[in-house]
C-alpha cells in the first residue's frame, strides 16, 4: 500500500502519492486494463524498458497492480492489470491516511472530518 | 614473531627450504602465465602449487608453538561451511518457477540438449545450477528470441566447459589466492559463434551487464 512517508501534498494530482513514473503507468493501466511492459514503454518513450518493468514490479509489490504469465505468441511475458479503478485505489489511499491520522490524533481527526463533511453539504 | 622465527627455523631444519623455494617459484611463474591469459587452467596449477606448499610445510612441522597453521586451517573450514550454506540457499531460492512448455524455451531445450527453467521474477537473472538452466521472465521479456539464444548458449558454455566455480572457491581459500577473473570471456566467444556476435552484443547492452564494454571489445 500507499507509504505514508512517501505523500507530498505539495504536488500536484497522482503525484503527491505516486512517484511521477509510477503515477504516469498507472494512468496507462488504468486507461487500458490490461497490458505489457513493452506496451507502456511504447507509450511512454523517455522511459526505458528496464525503467517500466522496475516501475511496474513496485506497483505489484504495493498492490495497486497485479501480473500473469503469458504465453502466447510463442514467448513468455507479463501481462498487468491494475487491481481497482481510479476510485478504489482512491479508497484505499484515503483509508490508509485516515487510520493513520486516527491514530496519531484520535477524536481530533474523527471531529476534523465531521466538519470538512459538514461545510462540504452546505456548499 | 616469535610464530613466523618458529616457522622459519622449522622449514630451515627439515631441509624443506628448497622444495618449498621452487614451489614458489613455480607459482610466481603460473600466476605470470594466468595474467598472460591462459586462464582457469593456470589459476588452478597456481592454487595446486600453494596448497602443496602449505601441505608440505605442515608435514615437516616439528615446532608445536605453530599455532597459526591451526588458524589457518580453522579459517578454511568456517569458510568452507559458509560457502557450502551459500549452496544451500541458493538450492531453497527456487521456489517460484514456471515449468511449461514455451516455445522458444522448448526450441532451445532441444537445441543445446539443456533443461532450461523459467523464473517467475521481474528481475533480469540468467544462471545455471545443478545442470540446468534458469532464465527469468523479466530477461525473456527485454530481449529478441536470437539474443535469448546468445543468452543460454552463453550459459551453456559455463554448464559444459566451465570448472566447478564451488570447487574454485574452495581451492581459492586453501591456498589464500582469489578468483580473479572467470570464463567469461570464452563463455562470450562460444556464444558470440552460435548466434552472432551482434546478437549477443544487445543482449549484454540490454542487460545492461558489468564490464559491459570490456566484453564488447573482447569480442571484436
Amino acid at each position: 500500500m500507499v507509504k505514508i512517508e512517501r505523500i507530498s501534498l505539495n504536488k500536484q494530482g497522482l503525484t503527491k502519492f505516486f512517484s511521477p513514473n509510477e503515477a504516469r503507468i498507472m494512468k496507462i493501466l488504468w486507461e487500458l486494463n490490461h497490458t505489457t511492459s513493452a506496451e507502456i514503454t511504447r507509450e511512454c518513450q523517455d522511459l526505458s524498458l528496464a525503467c517500466v518493468a522496475g516501475t511496474l514490479d513496485r506497483l505489484v509489490k504495493s498492490g495497486f497492480a497485479r501480473r500473469e504469465i503469458d504465453q502466447s505468441e510463442n514467448r513468455v511475458r507479463y501481462i498487468y492489470y491494475p487491481t481497482g479503478d481510479r476510485n478504489e485505489i482512491g479508497v484505499k489511499i484515503s483509508e490508509r491516511i485516515i487510520e493513520s491520522l486516527i491514530d496519531t490524533f484520535g477524536d481530533a481527526t474523527i471531529d476534523t472530518l465531521g466538519k470538512i463533511n459538514g461545510r462540504r453539504k452546505k456548499r | 614473531m616469535n610464530n613466523l622465527s618458529c616457522y622459519l627455523f622449522c622449514i630451515q631444519e627439515s631441509g624443506m627450504i628448497y622444495p618449498l623455494l621452487l614451489t614458489l617459484f613455480l607459482a610466481i611463474l603460473c600466476l605470470f602465465a594466468y595474467f598472460r591469459k591462459r586462464r582457469h587452467e593456470f589459476l588452478l596449477a597456481n592454487q595446486t602449487f600453494m596448497i602443496w606448499m602449505i601441505a608440505s610445510s605442515i608435514l615437516t612441522m616439528e615446532c608445536t608453538m605453530f599455532n597459526l597453521i591451526w588458524a589457518y586451517l580453522g579459517i578454511v573450514i568456517i569458510c568452507t561451511l559458509l560457502l557450502g550454506i551459500v549452496k544451500l540457499s541458493i538450492n531453497l531460492r527456487h521456489s517460484n518457477l514456471v515449468r511449461f512448455p514455451i516455445g522458444i524455451i522448448s526450441t532451445l531445450e532441444e537445441h543445446f540438449s539443456v533443461v532450461i527453467n523459467v523464473l517467475d521474477s521481474q528481475k533480469i537473472k540468467a544462471y545455471t545450477h545443478r545442470g540446468e538452466i534458469y532464465l527469468s521472465i523479466g530477461l525473456m521479456e527485454r530481449l529478441e528470441p536470437d539474443e535469448i539464444m546468445a543468452v543460454v548458449a552463453h550459459e551453456v558454455y559455463h554448464l559444459r566447459k566451465s570448472p566447478s566455480k564451488f570447487v574454485l572457491s574452495v581451492l581459492a581459500l586453501i591456498s589464500f589466492t582469489f578468483l580473479r577473473h572467470s570464463d567469461e570471456y570464452h563463455a562470450d566467444r562460444f556464444a558470440a559463434d552460435i548466434s552472432g556476435v551482434n546478437n549477443l552484443k544487445n543482449a549484454l547492452r540490454k542487460l545492461d551487464v558489468k564490464d559491459y564494454s570490456k566484453r564488447i571489445k573482447q569480442l571484436s
